[in-house]
């Protein structure tokens, strides 16, 4: 590609400034600590996922840079907005075209704020779904940040909540009424529908994920009850399928063991 | 400086975004304590990069454009995580674990002590030492006064030392 030398330079890698004489010394603790946030381990495949998706994103490149000043200039003289197309051409609009485009716009905004309250957060997943990739995703989900819709200590609270926002339910929960509950969550994975009980057990907590059989072309693959745990992303994990539901055990650290609940279920 | 017309080529945006991916992860990954989030708060900061990349005139501008920008669709995603009344998993859970030295705490310890504080102590901070600002500049981007920005991050050290039980007079021997 002919392209010319690229016009910014960037500055040194330096993400704190141990060195810097402003820096009082009694943050050397915190210091210690703040560099040990520089050791967090980059998940496999990001950098080309971003690199991916840049790629992906990249404007035309006859994009037209350099016409918002001249349209923003063409607005201020005729009183109109303007907004520079994607062939570079000036589009205006009479204000008041330009007030009802914003009241649809708020409108919309408006509408897309309860959806989004409604919507339930994703977990990440490609390809074809099945019980492998549904534990690698779920596994892979209990690794990061647990954000919880309901809090109960119940499980059978837990169950109702989310029976009532029709998302899928283990039928196992019923093996589960004495195990302490923390919360729960729904997720999205692949277009389905998943949910999420954090029960406390094991040292720790341990997660119970479900989704829908019907999600799952090859659920006859998984087992009735748990099988011995194994470890996937540095956590215990088993999985077993119900009468409803794929269901995933995953603890949250990697010494949580999760057979305390899954002794319960076989 | 640059001159009009302003174009950017491909290598640079890729050279880019191989040479500071790494530093924004870990900086987001502070700021929201959840790697897949912080995944998609850093391409969403790339991918307005490319947008954005031709009319930043100072070379010296690009890191902190970047740190900016992942702050601010940080911010954004938290509050529609706060819009959905959500709660996050470790506050209903035990406190962190027992207190220990400085030099004993790892990056997830550090990482779960950083997440523990709120947010208006939290961005100070990593601002201070993760991206590398002096007091001024944050209080410039935060839009509070200097003074704020020195008792936040006065108790915002104080916090993390309660939070990992570090004497604050304990000089660490930190680990290679």
């Amino acid at each position: 590609m002919n392209e010319p030398e690229s016009p910014l330079p960037l500055p040194p890698a330096s993400p704190c400034r141990p060195t810097d004489p402003s820096r009082p010394q009694e943050d050397a603790d915190i210091l210690a600590i703040m560099n040990k946030l520089n050791e967090t381990r980059l998940p496999p495949g990001g950098l080309e996922q971003v690199l991916a998706a840049v790629r992906a994103a990249r404007p035309d490149a006859s994009a037209p840079a350099a016409a918002a000043p001249s349209g923003h200039a063409a607005a201020e003289k005729t009183g109109r907005t303007a907004t520079p197309s994607a062939g570079g051409k000036i589009l205006t609009m009479p204000r008041r075209r330009w007030m009802a485009g914003a009241a649809a716009c708020l409108a919309a905004g408006t509408g897309g704020l309860l959806w989004m309250r409604s919507r339930p957060g994703s977990i990440t997943g490609s390809g074809t779904p099945s019980v492998e990739s549904f534990a690698d995703a779920v596994c892979r989900k209990a690794t990061g940040r647990i954000l919880l819709a309901h809090s109960s200590s119940s499980v059978a609270a837990a169950g109702a909540w989310l029976r009532e926002r029709d998302a899928p339910l283990s039928s196992a929960l019923t093996a589960l009424a004495s195990a302490k509950a923390l919360g729960c969550q729904r997720y999205l994975w692949q277009g389905q529908e998943v949910s999420l009980i954090c029960l406390a057990a094991g040292g720790g907590i341990t997660h119970l994920f479900s989704v829908a059989r019907s999600a799952v072309p090859d659920i006859l693959s998984a087992p009735a009850t748990p099988h011995p745990p194994r470890q996937l992303h540095g956590l215990q994990t088993t999985h077993f399928a119900d009468a409803e539901c794929l269901n995933v055990l995953v603890g949250s650290k990697p010494e949580v063991d999760v057979r305390e609940i899954a002794d319960l279920i076989v | 400086m640059l001159n009009d017309p302003p174009s950017v080529s491909d290598d640079f945006v890729e050279k880019t975004v191989r040479e500071e991916y790494a530093h924004l992860f870990r900086f987001v990954v502070a700021l929201c304590g959840d790697p897949e989030t912080a995944q998609d708060i850093v391409q969403q900061t790339f991918v307005n990069f490319i947008r954005h990349a031709a009319v930043i005139r100072e070379p010296d501008r690009v890191r902190s454009w970047l740190f900016t920008t992942a702050r601010r669709v940080f911010l954004g995603h938290a509050r529609r995580v706060r819009r959905r009344a959500e709660v996050p998993l470790h506050e209903v859970t035990e406190p962190m674990p027992a207190p220990c030295e400085a030099h004993r705490v790892d990056g997830a310890l550090a990482a779960a002590a950083v997440e523990r504080l709120e947010e208006d102590f939290r961005l100070p901070l990593l601002m201070f030492y993760m991206q590398g600002l002096r007091y001024e500049e944050i209080a410039t981007e935060l839009a509070v006064p200097v003074g704020t920005v020195m008792s936040r991050l006065s108790r915002a050290k104080q916090k993390l030392r309660i939070l990992l039980g570090l004497n604050a007079e304990f000089t660490p021997a930190v680990q290679p």
